[in-house]
């Protein structure tokens, strides 16, 4: 018994001491004992578990409501967040618009739903004319163009969208001064650019973006699409181009409606469309043939450069193996020169002669 | 000293460290965690008497002196004392009512503990030195004790199939 005392002190006296013997034999037998510790762990910890759960079970049972509870709260937080956040990203690249002018006035609306019409291709936004929005201002996003307030209410506004056969816009082709008219076919993958002249240079993948003439309702340098497809009807002047729309509406959440133009009073109300003969511009869109031929001037967008539009909701580039139609038109495809207006060669200022 | 004995100390022993490293961390009471080496020293005591008590304190002890943060022997010197003084105890008990295995479980625990605490003071663990080391070592007391009641006779049937240390020993 004295000796075993002793022997006791002693080994407290060296490992006071810290010599570090008895750290290494510490860490010796731990690591000899670990895999029997381990194993056993194996074994013990179902059965620590159990009885530590019928000791608890009371505390447990509460625990456990708490913790679901919380859990709820959390998952509902953390959705709630996920969602504030994934809109906050959306607002944040709705507000930088590549090739738009800074200086337009614009405002953030969220798209609530869609037109309810049969007939026409819409979403409505949540805003209206108490924003400031007014019927024909251009809507958009971080890519392009979507299309532009056909009707607007206090609190509402329904955005007509490119597709829709009633929607026109003046464009260009590129950063170039070839000028058409771009319309609505009905056909979310497809819309028609006409008034591009059968002798100038179209390629493939051609990005298309709004003109912006004088009394156009749309801005500059708005990404609308890519050519996708063109072809020339035997006799004809013009081509019939096929552009595929650069977004897809039905992905967006959030858009925004550019106040413009300023002064609503500068574009003609009743000036003859092109695409649509017979109805006003006010009904259909835009027309820069009127634009470019009663102000002399040239293209206004070209001062802007195209922007890339290589957001998630923009439509990828058309493959080059996208069928280029140059087979003869059969008559009763899209004619230009029998469907526009007279004059319609003169205000396409990117014609040649 | 006969071998298969000490097979089955060394076993104990093992089993005990084992069940304390691995187990018993996971069974608090009152945040207390039971001291299960000291209640198979009391096993041993009570099967072997003084001396073996002593010993198999002493081995124990410092088994479990190899996985704590106090110094090396402070746990081996305490089960010693605890294992000599317990089989002493057992050699002068008369009568054995049903309360003497739970009385000294917690007679042996809170033993145990109030002399780790003096010894680990003295020896430069002052943290010992505090209520809440009172505390705990009263709590255990109760859980060694209960502990003790289902151990005790289980162990003490176990050894009992085992030939003893030779009594010239002592």
């Amino acid at each position: 018994m004295a000796a075993l005392v002793v022997a006791s002190m002693i080994v407290i006296t060296i490992d006071l001491r810290g010599g570090g013997s008895t750290a290494t034999m510490r860490s010796r037998v731990q690591d000899a004992f670990s895999p029997l510790q381990r194993a056993a762990d194996r074994v013990f910890s179902p059965v620590g578990d159990w009885i530590d759960g019928v000791a608890r079970a009371g505390e447990l049972k509460d625990e456990n409501t708490r913790l679901r509870e919380a859990l709820a709260q959390s998952l509902v937080e953390q959705a709630r967040v996920s969602e504030i956040e994934k809109e906050n990203a959306e607002l944040r690249a709705q507000l930088d618009l590549p090739g738009v002018d800074d200086t337009i006035e614009r405002v953030a609306a969220e798209i609530t739903t869609f037109d309810a019409s049969p007939f026409e291709d819409g979403v409505v936004l949540n805003k209206g004319t108490d924003d400031g929005i007014r019927e024909g201002n251009p809507a958009v996003s971080s890519e392009g163009l979507i299309g532009r307030v056909g009707a607007v209410s206090r609190s509402t506004a329904t955005v007509l969208l490119l597709h829709d056969p009633q929607f026109g816009v003046g464009v260009k082709l590129g950063d170039s001064d070839k000028a058409g008219v771009l319309e609505g076919t009905g056909d979310p993958e497809k819309l028609r650019l006409v008034g591009i002249g059968s002798l100038v240079d179209v390629r493939l993948g051609e990005e298309v973006y709004t003109s912006g003439t004088d009394v156009s309702r749309f801005p500059p340098g708005i990404l609308v699409g890519t050519v996708s497809g063109f072809r020339t009807a035997p006799g004809a002047t013009t081509q019939d181009i096929d552009v595929l729309p650069i977004l897809e509406v039905t992905r967006l959440k959030f858009v925004q409606v550019l106040l413009w133009p300023p002064d609503p009073d500068r574009v003609p109300s009743a000036t003859v469309d092109p695409a649509s003969p017979g109805t006003e511009s006010g009904e259909s869109g835009d027309d820069p043939a009127s634009g470019s031929s009663a102000s002399g001037s040239s293209v206004t967008g070209g001062t802007s450069t195209p922007p890339a539009a290589t957001a998630s909701t923009t439509r990828p580039a058309p493959a080059t193996t996208t069928t280029v139609d140059l087979r003869p038109a059969s008559g009763t495809a899209v004619d230009p020169p029998l469907t526009r207006p007279a004059g319609a060669q003169d205000v396409n200022p990117g014609d040649a002669p | 000293m006969n071998f298969r004995r000490v097979v089955t100390l060394v076993t104990l022993s093992m089993a005990a460290v084992l069940a304390q490293t691995v187990l018993f961390p996971n069974l608090k009471a009152g945040g207390v965690i039971p001291d299960i080496v000291l209640v198979s020293v009391l096993v041993v005591a009570l099967d072997g008497g003084p001396e073996a008590g002593a010993v198999y304190g002493f081995g124990s002890g410092l088994f479990i002196d190899m996985f704590l943060r106090e110094p090396a022997g402070l746990s081996a010197l305490t089960y010693t004392i605890v294992g000599f003084v317990m089989g002493l105890i057992r050699d002068r008990l008369i009568r054995h009512p049903w309360w003497h295995y739970p009385a000294i479980g917690a007679l042996g625990s809170v033993a145990s503990g109030a002399l780790f605490i003096t010894l680990g003071g003295l020896a430069g663990q002052e943290h010992l030195w505090a209520l809440r080391s009172l505390r705990i070592v009263l709590v255990r007391g109760i859980y060694d004790g209960a502990l003790a009641t289902m151990v005790l006779p289980l162990g003490s049937r176990l050894l009992k199939k085992v030939p003893r240390v030779p009594s010239s020993r002592r």
